[in-house]
């Protein structure tokens, strides 16, 4: 078996409120496999963009931030890394693309210089080359006129030409892993499908692992090969894009699954889940989605339910006291 | 676009550097003309002993406090001394005090604003309370407490105003800092592995530097009547070394009888203050891309 590039082991995120430390996600553990992409899939505030920023090692230190757990890259413990070593493997063999291109590139910068800055930094290039290569970085992101837009300001681009630079960024170095924050979600659908079309192409064509970090499950089904659906800070389901779709095992995938509109379908109203998600000062002492779940048992409210292994290859892990028993007694 | 494809690293930026001011000049025409009398205004001080009529020390006392005439074209101050000649002389030493004391202060004084604004937390706390106590002395005092320590000449007169526009700089570029290292593009560099120095120098100074400029080309008017009170107390310039600030203090005890040395030597400090901020202006678009028209 493959060895995984990257592996998160038990990753806990927590923040300083008034009333004290909370976590923003709690005992997160997956592994990314060379040349895969996996998906972190989840609503807003369940913890996605927090476990990517934290596998980067991005909050380690900061104000009111505290991480623990285990990232394992390239033979070394990342969250245990100096400051000084974890920047030379940022944006080096681990690059990061955010959600908003309006506001992730240096409004005051020419866009030549920003593809560049990680080349001089990381390899020592002069500027000159460093252009140069920014040139070619930009023409293999598809941005038509590289050579003469090297000199303009990221005023002068819209919204998915600024993705495409972004991603040039990213790329500049030859990551192993790129962490992709939503890269779609603000722009509009023809170039999101555009987009995501340029990610998986470079992305069999440079190699690397994409942890692709979205709320969108079409944008899933389209580029995902595993899948883990995160709630309430915590993964709950992680399996293969087809088993997942086809068998959802947690009752909150199913739930999204469900909520998805569809044009093949005759519906009148659409589909939600009720309840809230639990507050991040207030989680429940057993399941975090017992109190929305149609199967709560007694055993749901009272214990927090392990990660399980529903099913060996493909492997599908599932957090939910009732369909790791039924799977267990299938299975015996 | 040429100096990207024919130049090496070093002259392909400052080329750039260059044409960008350029550009940003051609933009706002008035910068130019800022630039023409400031670089006039440091001619004609560093021209001074040749083109001034008269020495400017040597006294005349039969021709005191003579109004402007065909023969003082600016008139004669109380020990009948050429104003003319005395603000040619005065101008080397005013304009050399307020541009080098404000350039010591614009480095330092942003430097640690923008430190304290990107590091926050402690190290914040003890730079701008150091700079309120340093704001909490008047220059007055600060001008003292200098001479007291190192003693009396130009170079301390200079240390001395640096210490007090320190603060003022600090504060101006800490406010923009905080703002800046909020935003995405700072957190998508510490993604990409920069060093805190190299994301202050290079992804947050570029935000700063148009503030910084706009109060240079201001302070630096100032610094020159600051020059003026401190050599009035004994710190610096003694006389009879012409100032423009010493002779406004000076004319300003005949403001009634002979108005002539106040009004020509303040009309000086006027059009200099009024060149640097038309060149402030213009370096303020001039680093800032989004004022650009293209």
């Amino acid at each position: 078996m493959t060895k995984p590039v990257l592996s998160v082991r038990n990753l806990t995120t927590s923040f300083k409120l008034r009333k004290g430390w909370f976590p923003a996600i709690s005992g997160v553990s997956f592994d990314v496999m060379p040349n895969e992409t996996l998906c972190l899939v989840g609503e807003s505030g369940c913890g996605k963009s927090i476990t990517a920023m934290s596998a980067m090692g991005l909050l380690k230190g900061q104000h009111g931030c505290r991480v623990s757990g285990e990232v394992w890259f390239d033979g070394r413990n990342l969250a245990e890394l100096a400051e000084a070593e974890l920047r030379k493997i940022r944006g080096n063999k681990l690059a990061m693309i955010f959600q908003e291109p309006m506001t992730s590139l240096n409004p005051v910068l020419p866009i030549g210089l920003q593809v560049g800055e990680p080349l001089m930094f990381h390899r020592g290039m002069t500027r000159h080359e460093a252009e140069q290569e920014a040139v070619r970085l930009l023409e293999q992101v598809k941005l038509p006129d590289a050579r003469r837009r090297i000199n303009h300001y990221p005023h002068q681009f819209s919204g998915g030409m600024r993705q495409r630079v972004m991603i040039a960024i990213a790329l500049a170095c030859g990551p192993q892993i790129l962490f992709a924050d939503e890269p779609t979600t603000a722009l509009d659908v023809t170039i999101q499908s555009q987009v995501l079309a340029l990610l998986q192409e470079i992305r069999d064509e440079h190699a690397f692992a994409l942890v692709l970090i979205t709320h969108d499950l079409g944008v899933v089904a389209t580029i995902a090969d595993r899948v883990a659906v995160m709630y309430a800070g915590e993964i709950v389901e992680l399996a293969d894009t087809v088993a997942l779709f086809k068998r959802p095992s947690h009752p909150y995938t199913e739930a999204l699954l469900r909520a998805i509109p569809r044009s093949d379908r005759d519906t009148e109203e659409l589909v939600s889940i009720e309840g809230q998600v639990p507050p991040i000062h207030d989680m429940p002492p057993g399941c975090r989605f017992a109190a929305r779940c149609a199967l709560r048992e007694d055993v749901c409210l009272a214990q927090h339910p392990p990660f399980a292994l529903l099913s060996p290859t493909p492997r599908h892990d599932v957090r939910c006291h009732v369909r790791a028993r039924s799977a267990g007694r299938s299975a015996a | 676009m040429s100096a990207v494809e024919t130049t090496r690293h070093g002259p392909g930026a400052f080329t750039r550097a260059v044409t960008e001011i350029v550009h940003a000049f051609n933009t706002n025409k008035t910068s130019w003309v800022g630039l023409v009398i400031f670089l006039a205004i440091c001619v004609l001080a560093l021209l001074a002993p040749v083109i001034a009529p008269y020495d400017p020390i040597k006294q005349h006392i039969a021709d005191a406090l003579q109004p402007p005439s065909q023969k003082y074209w600016l008139g004669t101050d109380a020990f009948g001394r050429d104003v003319w000649s005395r603000i040619l002389w005065g101008g080397r030493i005013s304009l050399l005090v307020s541009v080098a004391s404000i350039s010591i202060a614009m480095v330092i004084g942003s430097t640690l604003g923008i430190v304290a604004g990107y590091k926050g937390g402690w190290i914040d706390q003890i730079i701008m309370r150091a700079m309120d106590v340093l704001l909490s002395f008047p220059t007055l005092v600060m001008g003292l407490l200098v001479v007291a320590v190192l003693g009396a000449n130009l170079t301390n007169l200079i240390i001395a105003i640096a210490l007090t526009v320190i603060p003022k700089f600090a504060r101006i570029a800490r406010a923009p800092t905080v703002a800046v290292k909020e935003l995405d593009y700072i957190e998508a560099c510490r993604a990409l592995g920069y060093s805190d120095t190299r994301i202050m120098a290079v992804h947050i100074l570029p935000n700063v530097i148009g503030e910084v400029l706009v109060l240079a080309s201001l302070w630096t008017a100032t610094a020159v009547r600051i020059e003026a009170y401190l050599s009035f107390i004994g710190l610096g310039v003694k006389p009879p070394t012409p100032t423009w600030g010493g002779m406004i203090r000076q004319g300003f005890e005949y403001i009634l009888d002979a108005p002539w040395m106040c009004i020509y030597t303040g009309l000086a400090v006027l059009v200099l203050v009024f060149s640097l901020n038309l060149l402030g202006d213009g370096l303020r678009d001039a680093v800032d891309p989004k004022l650009r028209n293209e």
